[in-house]
């Protein structure tokens, strides 16, 4: 998958990786969610969520940029900000 | 490269298939084997994560029954200087690929020493079958930043060589196999292009020490995991992110950790002797341009003056090579047989020759059925088989029908066959030895065999005029390598397919109350090299002196020529030696040793009523006070004590 234009695409392609990653068929993916939410979103699970997504979509992210994420819908807006051309 | 593993299929309908799996309630087996498809494909991290939770505690299932469906437990320690944990999903799959059941011990990041200094460590407690020590590069010099007086690189190499003695000592006194790695140079420059010479620099001394690894490696027989190749391959700044390493202390990135698994599960497996052992190569459009069928012998692309006739020639080259170090080649391909031949024996261009193929079949049968036909006349399993053919459908309907067979996604170039081919790296090899080296010419004799036999008027004749020369001795260190690699191969011909490490073989041939043998067979066509092994430990029965036969183990490319009577001559003749009144034989059944089932039955053993250990097996006896040696066309030598 490559440029998704929207918000709604990013939550599709997001989708499988959660469910897969956190062992969780039933996870609905809403912009509040963190990883408080979710039992198995630890610290390394953490690396490799953002890992899979830079594979998925193409993408690369920054330590920093990383570290300031607060929830899940500032993760899709950055998403969004790298695949817009 | 990608990180993907671009030589297997994309996965269709990847969670509805691992769901269905989950929820099918099928015995172990049958899951395992739904999910060992399913790990046959080019999975994502997160699906790799999916698959590895969905195996985890298979390892210690029902052992009986999973050996029998062909699947084996491994326990994996690994000792690092980094953290590993997220490597260890994508080691899992990639063993499973290879029907290997993977237990893991971790120990706790940057405690390698420690935790092999200590003998009440968890290591030692946890008893594994390999230990993997991924020590990164931050721990070959004691100073990695760059000082400008010159290191004393040759003392230093000496230090380190003698650390790594220490510590694969003590990994290996654990019974553990040991797999090291090398170290990954960092893609950081300091001066430029002057790092390379300067022995003051890192990129400098980094290289002396993957020397000196090279050379202590190969001296003591340890592994080593060529992680500098694999993260050049992969390009270093994203092997190993600087983020990563400074947040998380990985030194590889997970988005590595398929490939890296792929590669630690290949060198398992070919430790356990679960490699390939025979490419088989589809002919038109694989081998050279166009079909011969069509465009005749001379029609075809192959050769110097076209940039596609020099791809398909690079790829033979590298096909030829691969039959230098021991691989079995085939053809399989759905032409005439005369036409297919032509072009080998009428095209000066081909660099491969008939010659090289120990089997060739060009007919118009499905390829499925061909395949069956290429492993059974070969004498070798069909899981020992790559079938390579440009054609998808063909790979497809090989897919669907034989999944024992390794079936590559060929590449749409011709120019990237013979890297995908390595990358794929079917066939890895823990160890090379010089009977390696003459396997090709073997298995043409093995054919040149099979015609004299057709033109004999009898057996007898036939292995008459064979002349062979069989040359026993006890177990020695100039054997070592290919016996440990046939106790870890052979699966056929083999009563009790015990595996051993090398240094329990050591241990067993250092023992005086253990009586080894190696066996070679030589004949008129040529030498054989190393075709048996029989390891005879002390036991009694019904409370006569006894030897009990735990390991016998034969190569199939002698079959059918009385080696095995020959064999039962000379360790009954040892046996007797030892003041011996009975030999006593085990038989354990698994789904590939059907062949030697009646085996002591038929050279003179008594059933036993004692059944072996909880088991399917069966233990004979035979009585060596009336026994006479077998008559065989055999001519065998001893050579060890009394002499």
């Amino acid at each position: 998958m490559t440029q998704p234009s929207s918000r709604q695409e990013i939550y599709e392609g997001l989708t499988p990786i959660f469910h897969e990653l956190f062992e969780d068929q039933g996870l609905v993916l809403r912009d509040d969610l963190t990883a408080k939410d979710v039992p198995l979103w630890d610290s390394l699970n953490h690396i490799n969520l953002v890992i899979a997504v830079e594979q998925k979509f193409r993408v690369k992210f920054s330590t920093p940029e990383i570290a300031r994420l607060g929830n899940l819908g500032q993760f899709v807006d950055l998403i969004a900000k790298k695949t817009a051309k | 490269m990608t990180a993907e593993l671009y030589w297997l299929p994309k996965p269709d309908d990847f969670q509805g298939k691992l769901g269905a799996i989950k929820q099918s309630g099928a015995d172990e087996p049958s899951r395992l084997d739904a999910l060992r498809r399913l790990a046959n494909h080019n999975l994502s991290l997160s699906e790799t994560a999916a698959l590895a939770r969905a195996l985890e505690g298979a390892a210690r299932g029902p052992g009986d029954a999973l050996a029998k469906a062909g699947f084996r437990g491994l326990r994996v320690a690994v000792l690092a200087s980094s953290t590993v944990e997220h490597l260890l999903p994508g080691i899992r799959v990639a063993a499973l690929r290879r029907g290997l059941l993977l237990d893991f011990y971790v120990g706790s990041y940057g405690q390698y020493r420690q935790e092999l200094l200590n003998p009440a460590s968890g290591f030692y407690a946890f008893k594994p079958d390999l230990v993997w020590l991924a020590v990164d590069a931050d721990e070959a010099l004691m100073a990695p930043s760059f000082s400008p007086e010159a290191r004393d690189l040759e003392a230093l190499a000496a230090e380190r060589e003698a650390e790594w003695a220490v510590l694969w000592g003590l990994a290996g006194k654990s019974g553990a196999l040991v797999l090291a790695q090398n170290f990954v140079v960092p893609p950081l420059r300091l001066f430029g292009h002057l790092d390379f010479s300067l022995p003051s620099a890192l990129r400098h001394s980094l290289d002396r020490m993957n020397q000196a690894l090279a050379r202590s490696a190969r001296e003591r027989g340890i592994l080593v995991l060529d992680l500098d190749a694999l993260a050049s391959r992969c390009g270093k700044s994203q092997w190993c992110r600087p983020g990563l390493w400074h947040h998380a202390k990985q030194s590889v990135s997970p988005a590595y950790a398929m490939l890296l698994g792929e590669e630690v599960a290949r060198v398992l497996a070919a430790v356990r002797g679960l490699s390939k052992k025979c490419l088989v190569l589809d002919l038109d459009d694989t081998l050279w341009g166009g079909a011969v069928g069509d465009l005749g012998p001379g029609g075809i692309e192959i050769g110097q003056g076209s940039g596609t006739g020099e791809a398909f020639l690079s790829f033979q080259k590298y096909v030829k090579q691969l039959a230098r170090r021991g691989i079995i080649l085939a053809a399989c391909s759905k032409n005439e047989e005369a036409n297919a031949k032509a072009a080998f024996t009428q095209n000066p261009e081909m660099v491969l020759r008939l010659e090289d193929f120990s089997a060739f079949v060009a007919n118009w049968k499905d390829k499925a059925e061909s395949l069956v036909d290429i492993a059974s006349g070969l004498r070798i399993g069909l899981d020992s088989l790559v079938f390579f053919d440009n054609d998808a459908m063909q790979r497809g309907l090989v897919r669907a029908r034989l999944p024992e067979v390794a079936v590559p996604e060929v590449p749409e170039d011709p120019s990237d066959f013979s890297l995908c081919l390595s990358d794929a790296g079917y066939f890895e090899a823990a160890s090379f030895t010089k009977d390696d080296l003459k396997r090709s010419a073997q298995y043409a004799a093995n054919s040149e065999r099979s015609r004299l036999q057709a033109s004999s008027a009898s057996l007898d004749d036939f292995l008459k005029s064979l002349n062979m020369r069989l040359s026993v001795s006890p177990f020695d260190s100039m054997g070592l390598p290919r016996i440990v690699q046939l106790i870890n191969k052979s699966n056929q011909f083999n009563l009790t397919t015990r595996r051993y490490t090398e240094p329990q073989v050591r241990a067993m041939m250092e023992d005086e109350g253990v009586l080894t043998f190696q066996a070679r067979l030589e004949d008129v066509y040529g030498d054989n090299g190393m075709i048996s092994v029989i390891i005879l430990k002390p036991a009694s029965s019904g409370g006569k002196r006894g030897l009990r036969i735990d390991t016998w183990l034969m190569s199939c490319r002698v079959l059918e020529r009385q080696v095995e009577e020959e064999m039962l001559n000379v360790i009954a003749a040892r046996a007797r030696a030892r003041g011996a009144e009975v030999l006593i034989g085990e038989f354990i059944p698994t789904e590939k040793n059907g062949l030697v089932r009646e085996h002591y039955r038929k050279l003179g053993f008594a059933k036993a009523d004692a059944p072996v250990d909880g088991g399917a097996g069966s233990v004979w006896e035979l009585a060596l006070k009336d026994y006479a040696p077998r008559q065989t066309r055999i001519q065998s030598t001893w050579k060890g004590e009394n002499s």
